[in-house]
């Protein structure tokens, strides 16, 4: 496996998530000694780091790279551009990726703001996201079926998803991009 | 339009950073000290001066007999030629890069026909040769325009005078056209090399998040950290020793050649 494992630079944050997960359980102790010699561990051992995302899905097309560390929903999207790829869920944890939209305090058209926030939320919009981007519905009235269904349901059992505490996360994220421009870009 | 935007970098960088506020007004130096006291960051600095230098000769070297051809040249041959040299730049430069990807990437056209050839591949992706040959490729035209007007304003006739005297086409290049094109060239390095100097997307692309130059350092900390501060420092110090060699350059030129 080494130099057949692939990261992409720009999710530095996550691969550490995925270490403290590994190494104490808990995706927000990124700081832990253990959690960081994992990724150095990782480095050292041929880790390829990739400037964007995309570069990882042609790292994993032409045969760069065998294993890599990504988004379901990303992994579904290469899935539809014909690579070859398939997503595991680790036993140890899966961390969940929110994305959130807000609207400015000094929004100048804040009604309009919150028709678009709306017709985010509609059925139609989330089975759109979910076809083209491989997104799981956020809301309860949008269930997915048939072959759309298929292809962006969950293993059974349930994977375990751990959402990260974003106040520890917005904290230790400044340090440890630097600890990792440092000691993992470096090396 | 030039000044207040460099004015407002300057502000932002004597700015505190703080991973809750982001950017909390003050007045401090720290971000300037972080930077010069940690032998990372002046690594990082260290890079993009050597891939600047290492482009800027590269482009004078392989730009200088070229531009010269061109200048002495006449006719629609002339017209094509410049043609061909201009052609590059009407490509944007990320357009460009995704082509150096394409050659140098595993199982690209360079990797796939060495190993036809030796049974192993190339691997040149992510590494300084490709970024000085992106840089090179983006700045080589600007470098031979700018030698090429120069070189166009000394008569020919000089070199002529010179070769009636018993010199050899060499010599008469070295002794008379070079001496009299030095300007010219000194502007077209002081040209690539600002461009070197603030190269992003050719390391971002070709030398991969390993290759650590200044513009795609900077451009993480200002979005990726949201540290405006220390990324306003960064651009400023990478500026400023821009400027600076830039301006030490002329000492470069013999006196009796400058302009």
């Amino acid at each position: 496996m080494k130099g057949k494992v692939g990261v992409g630079d720009i999710n530095y944050f996550y691969v550490c998530m995925a270490a403290a997960l590994a190494t104490a359980g808990d995706p927000n102790k990124v700081e832990d000694a253990a959690a960081r010699d994992l990724v150095l561990k990782l480095n050292s051992n041929g880790l390829r780091l990739y400037p964007s995302t995309d570069s990882i899905g042609a790292g994993v097309k032409s045969g760069e790279i065998d294993v890599g560390l990504m988004w379901h929903a990303r992994v579904l999207m290469w899935q539809n551009a014909g690579i070859p790829v398939k997503a595991q869920f680790p036993t140890e944890g899966s961390v969940l990726y929110l994305s959130g939209m807000v609207v400015p305090k000094n929004a100048p058209n804040k009604a309009g703001a919150y028709r678009y926030l709306n017709a985010m939320m509609e059925p139609a919009a989330q089975r759109g996201f979910a076809d083209r981007m491989g997104y799981q519905p956020t809301v309860t009235n949008s269930p997915l079926e048939g072959a759309l269904g298929q292809r962006l349901a969950l293993p059974d059992p349930a994977p375990r998803m751990m959402l990260p505490d974003y106040g520890i996360v917005g904290k230790l994220q400044g340090p440890t991009s630097e600890w990792w421009a440092k000691n993992v870009r470096r090396a | 339009m030039l000044l207040l935007p460099l004015l407002l970098l300057l502000r932002f960088s004597l700015n505190q950073y703080d991973p809750k506020e982001l950017m909390i007004e003050a007045v401090t130096g720290a971000n300037y000290l972080r930077f010069v006291s940690d032998s990372f960051y002046l690594g990082v600095l260290r890079t993009t001066l050597g891939v600047a230098a290492a482009s800027t000769v590269l482009c004078l070297v392989l730009g200088l007999p070229v531009a010269y051809r061109l200048a002495r040249m006449q006719g629609r041959w002339k017209s094509l030629c410049m043609l061909a040299v201009v052609l590059p730049l009407f490509v944007g430069s990320t357009v460009r890069m995704v082509g150096w990807m394409i050659l140098f990437a595993h199982g690209g056209l360079v990797d796939s026909a060495v190993r036809r050839m030796t049974g192993q591949g190339l691997e040149l992706m992510y590494t300084t040769f490709a970024v000085v040959s992106g840089i090179v490729s983006i700045t080589l035209p600007f470098a031979i325009l700018t030698m090429q007007s120069t070189i166009e304003t000394i008569d020919p006739r000089v070199e002529e005078a010179a070769q009636s005297l018993g010199a050899p086409p060499g010599r008469s290049f070295w002794r008379v056209v070079w001496p009299l094109a030095l300007p010219g060239t000194a502007t077209a390095g002081i040209l690539v090399f600002i461009l070197s100097m603030n190269a992003y997307a050719t390391p971002y692309l070709l030398g991969g998040p390993r290759f650590q130059m200044m513009a795609p350092l900077l451009y993480w900390e200002f979005s990726t950290n949201n540290n405006w501060p220390f990324a306003s420092a960064m651009a400023l110090l990478l500026m400023t020793t821009t400027l600076v060699l830039t301006a030490c350059s002329g000492v470069l030129i013999p006196r009796r050649f400058r302009v």
